[in-house]
């Protein structure tokens, strides 16, 4: 029993535990799912479908416009048994690992998420950096079947129509979860939608008007109770601090068409004061706008002109946000951050209007301020397309 | 064996900061809210004063381990009785360490794979080190690891900065209350108590007049990543989530999405745990075999190991559930009884004694 010895047997005791992995998994055998969409059956049970990815169609630049995936439903009591009947169905053990979007149905979100989304953050494959949508005015089974022509995976694309609109989807699963766990938020989604049914082949083929529709609200219980279209949840984000970019339309008096201006590096802040209960929120919003149409026979070469623009952008806009706020003041769910700003900044009076927040959110009285400058005009003064005697001074 | 101040401080800092770093989080946001980072400040300090009350202990003899000043302290018996609830201690925490880690690897990394596998493999590798290295062989380790476990550390929490909002750090105070700040300082400070364990390691400095200084620094250090850590993942994840998170740093790294590629880097968080878990149960693993030994009165520590290590596989078998078992100890064991009893209790009472006695330390001679 030397050293040496006692050395050479430890060295083959370790070598007999690298052997490698027992329990491995090589990529040609999985399936991959890229999105996961699920659904509420007439009969109370969940329908889940998942989209695969064909291997061997993908990367090819040949066949750019192939379909590289295909979909699969199953139906059970809750996602891993309807999980499980998706799998009778496939041939590989799958790999979620790679899900990017799940996809929820109207009906199931008008019933609540509360049910399903425990399994998104505890399976530990999957990470919370995921994006959810919900789908609106066609079957989650048949949105997730829909190919879409600049995509080899229809999945990239509803992430992708996400983040091109100036939202990071990555953060869509985490802020649901901490608005649905916090005391005074309300969670929000994004909403798809795409031509209803019946889809011809080619309506197949060319996206059949997939979209970014807008914003489904939900309330404390994780229930969908209204939408907002794209331009109204515009305001949302803008509001929450979320929104890169936004488009405003101003109306000029005495002029039959528009100018429209972009609005970048977008600010918000909330002022509120709490006395003897009654809740006063003053929002200011702000931006650096860039005039990108003038349709009017306004002169813009002139400074004053820009100012009086500028004035109009800001008395409409605030009037326009006030709008969208009161539609979600009258649903009673604070997707706002009012409940937050109230928070912080009355700490102490929260705690009695933490109680009965849906209450106090509704009667809340709101000032809407919005501090937008004007600051480029683009190439030209007054617009080139006028005649000399349509140009006003 | 000898170690020296350098790698004194490698180890404290290893040892310290990943089991904080990752499982004392969750129970302090139950309690303490976005003020978490407040009670991660008490958590630091408080560990620094337990440092301070060993150190200053142990300093006292310099030239003994815990177990052979304590006898020196209380006379034989007495002392030796002293030791039983440190050997209690040694082998649960020690199997505590061993199953969290394995837990931590086959929750992240291995879920197919039986726990017991990963254990056995753990526990060959840190038999390994402490039989033919021994002390001085794990401090070497500590040396090597230490820094990287710094910078991947360093590395995560730079990579989380793009997505933090410090508004979720605010009220300050209000919502917790002082009540609640100290009720989560209490999990947090636990993790820091295990450095009683170097009571037993301070006899074998070089220059032992380092060992204060050196072991604040580790413990200093390490709260302090904690704190920033805490508020990271508060800014990351709000106050809510976190406490119902398992490992909510670890959840934070799994999070990281810089520039759309560099992500998944959760998988060298799994890498610096190994290195950090190796080192604790291997530093664990030793103090417990010598001070058995020294205990017994045993000359040969080694052959000691062969039925300690798998005495402590046993115990870290035992815990059915995967990721229950640290809370509970915490909650049953490691607060209730250790921390008052091991960690404070007893030290503060030889601390006490041997004021009274007088510097009259007789000099044994150094450990081999």
């Amino acid at each position: 029993m030397s050293v040496r010895w006692r050395r050479t047997s430890l060295i083959v005791l370790l070598l007999l535990l690298m052997t490698g992995c027992w329990d491995r998994r090589e990529l040609n055998e999985q399936a991959l799912i890229f999105a996961w969409g699920m659904d509420l059956n007439d009969d109370g049970s969940y329908q889940a479908t998942a989209q695969f990815a064909i291997p061997h169609k993908m990367g090819s630049n040949s066949g750019g416009a192939g379909r590289a995936f295909f979909t699969i439903s199953g139906n059970g009591g809750s996602i891993y048994e309807a999980a499980k009947d998706i799998q009778l169905k496939v041939s590989r053990a799958w790999f979620a690992g790679h899900r990017r979007a799940i996809l929820i149905g109207e009906r199931l979100a008008k019933s609540g998420l509360a049910p399903i989304l425990d399994e998104y953050s505890r399976n530990p494959i999957v990470r919370l950096r995921t994006d959810i949508l919900v789908v609106k005015g066609i079957s989650v089974a048949d949105f997730l079947a829909l190919s879409y022509p600049l995509e080899q995976l229809s999945a990239s694309a509803f992430f992708r129509i996400h983040q091109a609109s100036d939202l990071n989807p990555d953060l869509t699963m985490r802020d649901f979860l901490m608005a649905h766990a916090s005391e005074e938020d309300c969670p929000v989604l994004p909403v798809v939608t795409a031509q209803a049914k019946p889809l011809s082949d080619e309506d197949k083929q060319s996206g059949a008007g997939l979209r970014l529709w807008g914003t489904a609200i939900f309330d404390k219980d994780a229930r969908l109770v209204g939408n907002l279209p794209q331009k109204k949840a515009h305001t949302v984000y803008w509001i929450k601090g979320q929104l890169g970019s936004t488009i405003r339309p101003v109306k000029i008096p005495g002029e039959e068409n528009e100018i429209i201006t972009e609005l970048n590096r977008l600010s918000a802040k909330i002022k509120t004061t709490v006395e003897n209960g009654d809740i006063l929120i003053g929002i200011q919003l702000g931006g650096y706008g860039i005039l990108r149409e003038n349709n009017t026979q306004l002169d813009l070469s002139r400074s004053q002109k820009i100012i009086m623009v500028q004035n109009y952008l800001n008395e409409q806009t605030a009037d326009e946000v006030k709008g969208v706020i009161q539609e979600i003041q009258a649903l009673g769910t604070d997707v706002l951050g009012f409940g937050l700003a109230v928070h912080r900044q009355h700490p102490q009076e929260w705690r009695t209007l933490k109680k009965d927040w849906p209450r106090h959110f509704r009667k809340a009285r709101v000032e809407v301020e919005v501090k937008a400058r004007l600051e480029e005009t683009g190439m030209t003064g007054s617009s080139l397309v006028l005649k000399k005697n349509e140009l006003r001074p | 064996m000898r170690i020296s101040g350098r790698q004194l401080f490698w180890l404290v800092f290893s040892i310290e900061i990943m089991l904080a770093m990752l499982y004392s989080v969750s129970a302090t946001v139950t309690a303490a809210g976005q003020d978490t980072w407040i009670s991660m400040l008490l958590a630091g300090l408080i560990g620094l004063g337990i440092v301070l009350l060993i150190v200053k202990l142990s300093m006292r003899y310099p030239q003994q381990t815990f177990v052979q000043y304590s006898q020196t302290i209380m006379g034989k018996w007495a002392g030796r009785l002293l030791i039983v609830p440190y050997f209690i201690m040694w082998i649960f925490l020690n199997s505590m360490v061993l199953r969290n880690s394995a837990d931590f690897v086959y929750l992240a990394l291995f879920t197919k794979t039986p726990l017991y596998v990963i254990m056995v493999t753990l526990m060959i590798l840190v038999v390994y080190v402490v039989f033919t290295g021994g002390l001085t062989g794990i401090a070497r380790c500590g040396e090597l690891m230490g820094p990287i476990i710094l910078v991947v550390i360093l590395g995560t929490c730079l990579l989380s900065i793009n997505h933090l909002n410090w508004h979720l750090l605010t009220p300050v105070f209000w919502d917790s209350g002082g009540t609640g700040i100290l009720k989560g300082t209490l999990p947090a400070a636990a993790f820091y108590g295990d450095v009683i364990m170097f009571s037993m390691v301070f006899a074998f400095m070089s220059n032992p007049k380092q060992a204060l200084s050196r072991t604040m620094w580790g413990i200093a250090l390490s709260s302090v990543l904690v704190l920033f850590g805490a508020a990271l993942v508060i800014m990351t994840f709000g106050p809510e989530l976190p406490a119902r998170m398992w490992a909510p740093f670890f959840g934070m790294t799994r999070f990281i999405s810089v520039l759309g590629f560099i992500q998944n880097v959760d998988i060298f968080v799994v890498v610096i745990w190994l290195f950090s878990a190796f080192i604790k149960l291997s530093l664990f693993l030793f103090v417990t075999v010598y001070g058995t030994a020294q205990w017994l009165n045993l000359k040969n520590w080694r052959s000691l190991i062969w039925v300690l290590a798998p005495l402590i596989l046993i115990f870290a078998l035992l815990p059915q559930n995967a990721t229950a078992p640290i809370k509970d100890y915490v909650q049953q064991f490691w607060l209730p009884y250790v921390i008052p009893i091991n960690v404070i209790g007893i030290p503060l009472l030889l601390w006490g004694v041997s004021m009274m006695r007088g510097k009259s330390s007789q000099r044994k001679e150094r450990p081999e």
